[in-house]
C-alpha cells in the first residue's frame, strides 16, 4: 500500500467545533443525481449553525459540498463502493473532505490539477477551460478561484502493480470562515 | 432456462431494477439518472413508469422500462404528429389508434452473467406483452422506441417484432458514447395488433417461460 | 427537491430562470439551454438571463452560462446576466465571465 499527496492537504490543529460525516455507496448518486445536491444541502444547512453570516456561510458549503460529491459520484470506479463525505468546523476554518474509490486515469487528471492549483493557476486554468472544448474540471478551479479554497488530496493505492488499479482518494478543501461569510 | 417473468409491483422489486440499470447504463454510457418530474424538458434519462422484470431463481437477470407519458421520443425526437401518421400508414389504422397516444420501451440491460443466452431478444419481447406495454390502459396505445438501428435490426427482428422507423433522432451529447455514424439512432413505431405477434403481445404475465420456447428459431447471439 | 424553471414568454429579450440548476453534465444543459443559445446566434438584437431567482447553479450550470456568452460574442449579440450581489455564486463566478466578451454585462442588485 502506497500514500501520496497532491496540491495542499494540510489539516488544521485546532480541535474541531464540529465534524459530521455521511458515507453512502457512489451508486445511489448514479441512481438519484438529485441525492448529490440534498447531501451537500444537508451538511450546509447542519454547518451553517457554527457561522454568523447563515445564508451565506450555507451557499457556499453546499456549492463546495456538492461539487466534491458530483466528482466523487462521477469518478468512482467502482460504484459499490462507498462515497464518505465528512467536514470539520476547525478554527477560523471549514475542512470538507470526500473519500471514493476511482482508477489510475482520474487519479493522474486530479493530481495534475491539484498540483497546478496549488501554484496559483486558478485564473489561467479557469480563462483556458472555458475556451476549450474539452468541458469538464470547473469545479475545483472554480472552488480556489472564487473561494480561495486549498484544495489538497491524499491518494492510497490499494492493489498495487495490477493493472486495473483501483486508488482511494481523499479530496480535502479548506475554506476560510471569512469566505464561507463573505467578509 | 427457466425464467419467471412479472412486472416490478413493489418499492423494493423498482429498486432492484433501477439499480441494474443505472450500473449498466453508467459504465457503458457515464448516464447518471434523476426523478421524472412534471415537463422538464432537459431531464435527460428520467426513469421509467413502469419495469418489467425476468427473473432466475429470484435472481433479477434482465429488466425493460416502459414510460407510460412524456415519451422520449416525443420529447426529445422532434416527431411531428404528421410523421407519426405517416409511420401508421393506412387511414384504417389511424382512425383506430391516436398518435397522442404513446408509450415508450426503454433500458432494455441484461446483467453481464446472463448474456449470450438470447436474455435482450426475450427480454424485449415480453416487453410487448399487453399485460406489461398496455397495463393499466383503458384503450390500446402505440408503442414507440427510440435506439440504435442495430438495436432493431439485432435485437427487435430476430424477437419477431416488426417496427416502422419514423426519422432520424436527433444528435444529442449525451450519446456520444452510444450512437455512432455507421449505427445512427432513430424513433420507431410499433402499432401493438399489427407489429407484435400474438406469441408476445398475447403472453400473459406474470408467468413462467423458457427462453428457447418464445424464441424457436434463433441460434443464441 | 431540485426544481428549476426557464421561462422565456414573460419577459421580453429576456430568460428568466428560477430554482436550483444542478445538472449532471453540460451536455444536459445543452438541452435545456439550447433555446437561449438559439436567441443569442439567431438574433443581433440585446438577449438578458434573469438569474435573480437561481438559489444554485452547479458548475456544469456555469459552464453552461459561459458558453452561452462564447455564442453571443460569435454572433455579435449583447449579452446581460442579472443577479443578486449577496448570492457568492453569482457575485464570484458569474460576475467573472465578464472578460470573456466585451458586449456582457453583468447586474448585480
Amino acid at each position: 500500500m502506497t500514500t501520496r499527496l497532491a496540491g495542499v492537504f494540510e489539516e488544521g490543529t485546532a480541535p474541531p467545533l464540529t465534524s459530521p460525516s455521511i458515507a453512502m455507496p457512489a451508486m445511489d448518486f448514479v441512481v438519484q443525481w438529485n441525492r448529490c445536491g440534498i447531501t451537500a444541502d444537508y451538511l450546509a444547512d447542519y454547518l451553517a449553525y457554527a457561522f454568523e453570516r447563515r445564508d451565506v456561510a450555507r451557499s457556499v458549503i453546499t456549492t463546495a459540498a456538492n461539487e466534491l460529491l458530483e466528482n466523487a459520484a462521477k469518478f468512482s470506479s467502482d460504484k459499490n463502493a462507498p462515497v464518505r463525505i465528512a467536514a470539520r468546523v476547525r478554527g477560523d476554518f471549514l475542512e470538507l473532505e470526500v473519500e471514493n474509490v476511482t482508477d489510475g486515469d482520474h487519479v493522474d487528471t486530479l493530481t495534475t490539477v491539484l498540483d497546478a492549483l496549488s501554484r496559483g493557476e486558478a485564473p489561467t486554468l479557469f480563462a483556458s477551460r472555458i475556451e476549450s472544448t474539452e468541458r469538464g474540471g470547473l469545479g475545483l478551479i472554480i472552488l480556489v478561484r472564487d473561494y480561495a479554497a486549498r484544495l489538497g488530496a491524499r491518494i492510497v493505492s490499494a492493489n498495487g502493480g495490477s493493472l486495473d488499479q483501483t486508488f482511494t482518494v481523499t479530496v480535502r478543501a479548506s475554506i476560510a470562515a471569512d469566505e464561507l461569510e463573505q467578509r | 432456462m427457466r425464467f419467471e417473468v412479472r412486472m416490478a409491483r413493489s418499492r423494493e422489486d423498482v429498486a432492484r431494477c433501477q439499480y441494474a440499470i443505472a450500473e449498466v447504463y453508467n459504465r457503458q454510457y457515464g448516464v447518471v439518472f434523476s426523478e421524472d418530474h412534471h415537463d422538464l424538458e432537459a431531464k435527460i434519462e428520467p426513469w421509467p413508469h413502469r419495469y418489467l422484470m425476468v427473473l432466475h431463481d429470484g435472481d433479477l437477470a434482465s429488466t425493460v422500462g416502459l414510460y407510460l407519458r412524456n415519451t422520449y421520443v416525443e420529447r426529445f425526437g422532434q416527431v411531428e404528429r404528421a410523421e407519426f401518421e405517416h409511420a401508421l400508414g393506412g387511414e384504417k389504422t389511424i382512425e383506430v389508434y391516436d398518435v397522442g397516444r404513446l408509450r415508450e420501451i426503454t433500458k432494455l440491460i441484461v446483467k453481464p452473467e446472463y448474456r449470450g443466452q438470447n436474455l435482450s431478444r426475450f427480454t424485449i419481447g415480453c416487453g410487448h406483452s399487453r399485460y406489461f406495454c398496455q397495463t393499466e390502459a383503458d384503450a390500446p396505445y402505440l408503442i414507440t422506441f427510440c435506439g440504435k438501428r442495430s438495436i432493431a435490426t439485432r435485437i427487435y427482428a430476430p424477437s419477431g417484432l416488426h417496427y416502422r422507423c419514423v426519422k432520424p433522432f436527433p444528435i444529442y451529447k449525451v450519446h456520444e458514447l452510444y450512437r455512432s455514424p455507421e449505427d445512427p439512432m432513430d424513433s420507431y413505431l410499433l402499432v401493438p395488433e399489427v407489429d407484435i405477434p400474438p406469441r408476445w403481445y398475447g403472453l400473459e404475465l406474470p408467468g413462467e417461460y423458457e427462453v428457447a420456447e418464445l424464441l424457436p428459431m434463433e441460434p443464441a447471439s | 427537491m431540485m426544481d428549476y424553471q426557464i421561462d422565456l414568454e414573460s419577459v421580453p429579450s429576456t430568460a428568466v430562470l428560477r430554482g436550483v440548476f444542478r445538472l449532471a453534465t453540460p451536455e444536459q444543459y445543452d438541452a435545456l439551454f439550447a433555446p437561449l443559445a438559439d436567441r443569442v446566434k439567431k438574433s443581433q438584437a440585446p438577449f438578458s438571463v434573469d438569474l435573480t431567482d437561481v438559489v444554485l447553479m452547479n458548475s456544469s450550470g456555469l459552464r453552461a452560462l459561459a458558453d452561452l456568452v462564447l455564442a453571443a460574442r460569435r454572433a455579435g449579440t449583447a449579452l446581460t446576466f442579472l443577479g443578486k450581489a449577496n448570492v457568492p455564486w453569482q457575485s464570484k463566478t458569474v460576475a467573472s465571465l465578464k472578460p470573456l466578451y466585451s458586449g456582457l454585462s453583468v447586474k448585480l442588485s
